[in-house]
Parts: structure tokens; C-alpha cells; sequence
């Protein structure tokens, strides 16, 4: 039934193929050798044994192959060019980064790694550098740690230190200003 | 344990996922179902000793993932489809090779017979034959179904999936364009 609906279905849409297909069904097909479907299992068999006794030496090729290729991968000429930048990259950030890019901070024990300094050392250290400070940073001098603590003033200078603070403060706020 | 015959195909998997019992499960597969698809293969296959290759290659092939057979589907539908995907694996090989083998004098030959148009049943059925390695995978598999093993649309679904009206739809133009690419040549 199925083959009948398939052969009009064919001759519908390719009488050319449906006529091609007759055709081939007359040829009748003579050539197994007569033994071929006994034999076929062992032959297989013998096949998939042979083939197994192989497999350590291939799996072992397969291993160093593995290894072949990716060296022969990582010595890809876009690979190396892409490493090497990278590489050097790396160095350039690790040669130009800051001594230190983390603030030291009371928590860190950096304010208290200041305690072995003179006092008048920090205070000259202060005033010959102040250029280098920003806004923020004195901001942040307004921590619970009372100023007067690592530096005790005279009196009468903490004034004159205020003036200057409010002098440079005045020279930064110009600058920024200027930006 | 039942006899040969008495095996059901769910059986012979476990006995082929069993390394105690594979030799045994590998056997009894390659006799329940050997000559079906030997005949499969010959549809598209003209010479024994091809056909022999091609059904070789293909039980080593079952033999060999076996291991990752879903026991949701039935073990000659999954026979069968990679049989048809090695079949066609040798039709493309076999037309590359004939493409490069091809020089000026059979090329002057075939030109000639063609100006003469002298088409005889093995020269079409030549070109049926790559005709149908030119087709998309689906539609190639679909037509081969349909033209050589005249399975029904349902069967067919039930093969590969898809609905009966894409696959009647694959089956159709799949027939136009290789009648098409024979009536070029």
C-alpha cells in the first residue's frame, strides 16, 4: 500500500525519477559471495580485537600529539606577538606604579608607623612638601586623632601653621580654579 | 539467560554495555540486523565490496558508542541512521575522488556522449548518486528513506523527527533538485 502511494506520489511530482527508479529495480544485485553474512560477525570481531590492541599505542600518540599542538599553538606568531605585549604591559605597570598606591591609614598602623619620627622632622617635612598635598588630604587630617597629638605646637604656632595652610589652601583652590 | 532468539534488542544493549558480555551482545547485533542493513547500504552503493566497507565502518562505529545508546529510542533506528550518515560519508568521498581522478580525455568523453545525447541507466544512476551528496544533510537522508527504503512519512518521522508535512516538504524539493541537477548534466 505504502509503496504504491510512494510510486504515484513520485510520478506526481518527477515522472523522470519515477521512471530512473523502475529501471534500477530490474537490475538484479548477484555479487555477496555466498559465505559473506556467516563470516561477517567474526570478521568483526577480529577487527574490533586488532584495532583494540592498538589503541595503547595510539592513545599514547594521541597524548603527545596533544602536546605538540599546543606548543605549536602558543607559538603562533599572533599568539607570541599577543603575549609579549602583554608581558610587557605588565612590566611597565609594575616599573611605573607608586611605591606605595595604598593610603596609609591610622587603621594600617601607618599613622603610628610616623611615631617613631621626630616630631620636627614630620613638621619640616609638612612644610617643605605641602605643595604635593591636595585638599583632600588635609581633609582627611580631620580624623578623631586631635593634630595637636603629633604635633605640639608652641604657642602661637599653631596659628601661623593655620595661615599657611589657609595660604596654600587659597593657592590650590586658585589652581583648581585655573583647571 | 533466553536464546538467540528470544533476545529482545533492550537485552542486547545491556549484554553490549557489559564488558563481561560485549563480545556475545556484538555478535548477535551484527546477525539480527546485518543483512538488513547491508541492503540499505547496496540502494546507494553499487559494488559489494563498498557496500562491505560502508557496513563495516558503520557497526565498528555502533560498536563503539554504544556506551551513549539512550535506550529511549529502538537500537535499529539508531542502526540505521548511522549507517544512512556513512553512507553518505562514502558518496562524498567516493564523488571527491572521482572529481579528482577526472582528467581531459573522460571529461572530452562524457562531453561527447552528453552532445550525443546518449544517456544510459548507469550513467543516470551515477548521477542520482551525487546528485544526492549535493543535498543538504536532512533532505538527503529524507529522500533516501523515501526513494530506496520506502518508508512511509510517519516512519520516517519517527527516524529523525520532525513533522510529516516538513519532511514531505524536504522530500519534494529534494526530488526537484536532483532531477534538476540530472537534467543539467
Amino acid at each position: 500500500m505504502e509503496k504504491k502511494k510512494i510510486k504515484q506520489e513520485l510520478e506526481e511530482i518527477s515522472p523522470f525519477l519515477a521512471q530512473l527508479k523502475e529501471e534500477k529495480n530490474i537490475d538484479p544485485v548477484d555479487d555477496v559471495p555466498p559465505r559473506y553474512f556467516k563470516e561477517l560477525p567474526d570478521e568483526l570481531w577480529n577487527r574490533i580485537q586488532a584495532e583494540e590492541q592498538k589503541a595503547p599505542t595510539v592513545q599514547l600518540n594521541q597524548w603527545w600529539k596533544q602536546i605538540v599542538q599546543q606548543i605549536d599553538f602558543l607559538l603562533k606568531p599572533q599568539l607570541a606577538i599577543g603575549l609579549a605585549t602583554l608581558a610587557l604591559i605588565l612590566a611597565a605597570i609594575q616599573l611605573f606604579r607608586p611605591a606605595t598606591d595604598v593610603p596609609l591609614t591610622a587603621d594600617m598602623g601607618g599613622i603610628n608607623a610616623l611615631d617613631n619620627l621626630p616630631n620636627e622632622a614630620l613638621y619640616d617635612y609638612v612644610l617643605e612638601n605641602i605643595g604635593e598635598y591636595q585638599t583632600a588630604d588635609f581633609a582627611e587630617f580631620e580624623t578623631p586623632i586631635p593634630l595637636n597629638n603629633f604635633l605640639p605646637l608652641e604657642e602661637g604656632e599653631g596659628e601661623a601653621l593655620d595661615a599657611i595652610i589657609d595660604e596654600y589652601l587659597e593657592r590650590i583652590d586658585d589652581f583648581e580654579d585655573l583647571l | 539467560m533466553p536464546n538467540t532468539k528470544e533476545i529482545t534488542d533492550e537485552q542486547l544493549v545491556d549484554l553490549l554495555q557489559q564488558p563481561k558480555t560485549m563480545e556475545r551482545g556484538f555478535r548477535l547485533l551484527v546477525v539480527r540486523y546485518q543483512e538488513r542493513l547491508y541492503w540499505q547500504i547496496r540502494k546507494m552503493v553499487d559494488n559489494h565490496d563498498d557496500a562491505n566497507d560502508v557496513l563495516q565502518n558503520s557497526l565498528i562505529k555502533c560498536y563503539k558508542g554504544i556506551g551513549n545508546f539512550k535506550k529511549q529510542s529502538q537500537l535499529y533506528t539508531w542502526l540505521y541512521r548511522i549507517t544512512t550518515n556513512e553512507t553518505l560519508t562514502f558518496l562524498k568521498k567516493q564523488k571527491k575522488r572521482q572529481a579528482a581522478s577526472i582528467n581531459d580525455e573522460v571529461l572530452g568523453l562524457a562531453n561527447k556522449m552528453q552532445a550525443e545525447s546518449h544517456f544510459d541507466a548507469d550513467n543516470a544512476q551515477n548521477l542520482l548518486r551525487n546528485a544526492i551528496t549535493r543535498l543538504p544533510e536532512k533532505q538527503s537522508i529524507v529522500f533516501q528513506l523515501r526513494y530506496f527504503d520506502e518508508k512511509s512519512y510517519q516512519e520516517i518521522a519517527d527516524l529523525l523527527g520532525g513533522t510529516i508535512g516538513s519532511l514531505k516538504a524536504s522530500y519534494h524539493h529534494a526530488v526537484r533538485k536532483i532531477e534538476d541537477y540530472i537534467k543539467s548534466r
